[in-house]
């Protein structure tokens, strides 16, 4: 697949006729328009709730009404701060451990020949095959044997591991693309394999490191059965998604929710916004040549 | 590969070091071979261990093959609950087909790149918000009292009073409730592919069928679909695996009921092991699960492979 991207094609070789491009654009744009907006809905009815009272709510949870409830973000922050903290340290841990680890173990594979490699590398792949349910049960056992359900801990240590696979699929690909000259001549230099890792390979995968770290923390914030598991009745250890769960049976003040709603997906977003380029290219990335 | 060292690619004046240097790649899986040991490979041979067992959680028997005996011939929610994840998936397979693809095409149509651009950044970025918030929000939108919930407030305003629907709890309603979830389920991971998937498609093929007086719906159909087989196939894969594999859905919006209509075989295995202390017996369920999957996965491997041809 030589040919060259579309970003810089010719309009000769455009899919739609130039003569008929005006009518024909008023019809993507249109089916496009309804899409974002009905795609944006739900989210626009999240932030419009998150200002009401629940008299307001109750009235008209179509437009915005003043006046504005703000302290609404205050109660929502009050009831999830123990949890929001709680998710950052599993988020944190989890996506530092992960990059390391699989970034090390898809070098490996990446860049060295040694007897084996291939079986050990299906191996790992075939872990993809093993759905979460199946070892949600040992897991909770383990967790308990070990004792470790008094800590963080008991939520992370499993992420540490089912959390590598995919990542070490994707950047296996990506260190075996990079030119190896690179590699002997820092080695001719007298760098160890390590700073080979750490000081060439790592930055020259920036893109699909983002996208694994991207990956890892949206995985991680957002799970909800592992760490109600986990933890068991130990309050003080829920991640924010348990808290926001318990939240939303407790108490049906609608403003109060859905301002706790927008409160969790905020360091998603925000992290998507920053690392918007390389994760839509770092995913799209594997699965094209198919 | 070419210029992939063998372990310890040094030179001879070095052999010094060939030792260690022989010993990297091990050490470098060392810490990955451990966590995946612990938390990946023994909690999977230890599934199926217990799958043997009667084991609730204190005592540990040995049965055989009793619990598999009783998730096929006894177990009441076990062929219902695969009904319900066949009507997932086809559901599924049409919700990541559709729409998806339809945004897809037509962000590839577009002139101008800059909109192209937006168009993408803006279906993606609903995506990227919890999928629990998603839910909690479609539970407000599914509320019975109209002064709450945007369906039967639309519903009674158009029908009447009488026009209310109770979307989750009527149990004719509420399998399609929750496949109504995400409308229009247009941005995502389907949506990128598919996009890189009509990108990539040379522009003499265009060419070609401009030529041959082709009309936009016929090169769509003859040309483009064909093109991406692939990505399209590796969706609905993925469609049927993770209508096995997801229970988050039923377990948020309505625990598996009204009378056991949006029962999925994840949920069936989480609410006997740790709601009913059933353990053994889950293990047997999730482990029927399992090898479900992986044939699927395994037919549809070949069913991929078999022919992409450009």
């Amino acid at each position: 697949m030589a040919n060259p991207p579309h970003e810089t094609a010719p309009m000769v070789g455009s899919p739609v006729p130039p003569r008929r491009r005006i009518r024909l654009q008023f019809l993507p744009h249109a089916v496009l328009l309804i899409l974002v907006v009905t795609t944006f809905y739900p989210l626009v009815f999240t932030l419009l709730a998150s200002l009401k009272s629940n008299a307001q709510f109750y009235s008209t949870f179509w437009v915005p009404t003043a006046p504005f409830h703000w302290e609404n973000y205050l109660k929502a922050w009050k009831e999830l701060s123990r949890g929001f903290l709680n998710s950052v340290v599993v988020s944190s841990v989890s996506v530092t451990g992960v990059v390391l680890m699989s970034g090390l173990a898809a070098w490996t594979f990446a860049r060295y020949r040694w007897p084996g490699k291939e079986v050990l590398y299906y191996l790992i792949l075939g872990l993809m095959m093993v759905p979460a349910f199946l070892t949600l049960v040992p897991l909770y056992w383990m967790v308990r044997e070990l004792r470790l359900t008094g800590s963080l801990a008991a939520v992370f240590l499993p992420y540490l591991a089912g959390g590598q696979v995919f990542p070490i699929f994707l950047m296996r690909a990506f260190f075996e693309n990079l030119p190896g000259e690179l590699f002997d001549s820092a080695r001719l230099d007298g760098a160890g394999e390590i700073t080979i890792f750490l000081r060439i390979g790592m930055p020259l995968c920036v893109p699909i490191v983002i996208t694994v770290a991207i990956m890892d923390v949206m995985g991680t914030w957002n799970d909800f059965f592992w760490p109600l598991l986990a933890v068991g009745q130990n309050r003080d250890l829920y991640t924010v998604m348990v808290r926001t769960f318990n939240l939303t049976g407790l108490m049906p003040d609608y403003g109060l929710l859905t301002s706790a709603y927008v409160i969790i997906s905020v360091p998603l977003i925000l992290m998507f916004i920053f690392g918007m380029r390389y994760y839509i290219s770092g995913l799209t990335s594997g699965a094209v040549k198919m | 590969m070419a210029t992939t060292p063998t372990i310890g690619g040094v030179s001879p004046s070095r052999r010094g070091g060939m030792r260690l240097r022989q010993f990297y790649p091990v050490l470098f899986l060392v810490p990955t071979l451990g966590f995946l040991l612990l938390f990946s490979y023994i909690p999977f041979i230890r599934v199926i261990r217990d799958s043997f067992y009667w084991f609730n959680g204190t005592t540990r028997r040995f049965i055989g093959l009793d619990n598999y005996h009783h998730v096929f011939f006894r177990e009441q929610l076990f062929w219902p609950s695969m009904w319900v994840a066949l009507k997932f998936g086809l559901t599924g397979i049409v919700k990541v087909l559709v729409f998806p693809l339809l945004a897809a095409k037509m962000i590839h149509t577009l002139r101008r790149k800059g909109a192209a651009y937006w168009y993408r950044v803006l279906l993606i970025l609903p995506t990227v918000v919890p999928g629990l918030v998603t839910l909690f929000i479609w539970i407000i939108f599914f509320h019975r009292d109209p002064s709450i919930g945007l369906f039967n407030s639309i519903g009674t305003a158009i029908f009447g009073k009488d026009a209310i629907v109770q979307w989750l709890s009527d149990p004719k309603v509420t399998f399609w409730s929750l496949v109504l979830i995400g409308f229009p389920w247009a941005g995502g991971f389907a949506m990128l592919i598919y996009l890189a998937g009509l990108q990539t498609i040379p522009l003499e093929l265009y060419d070609a069928s401009m030529i041959d007086g082709a009309s936009s719906f016929r090169t769509f159909r003859s040309l483009e679909v064909p093109l991406i087989r692939g990505q399209l196939k590796l969706f609905v894969v993925l469609a049927i695996i993770g209508s096995l594999q997801n229970f988050t859905i039923p377990y948020i919006m309505t625990g598996g009921g009204p009378r056991f209509t949006t029962m999925v075989p994840g949920l069936l295995v989480y609410r006997r092991a740790f709601s009913e202390n059933l353990f053994g017996y889950a293990s047997a369920i999730a482990f029927v699960l399992f090898l479900v999957t992986m044939s699927l996965s395994y037919l549809n491997i070949r069913f991929i492979q078999s022919k992409v041809e450009y």
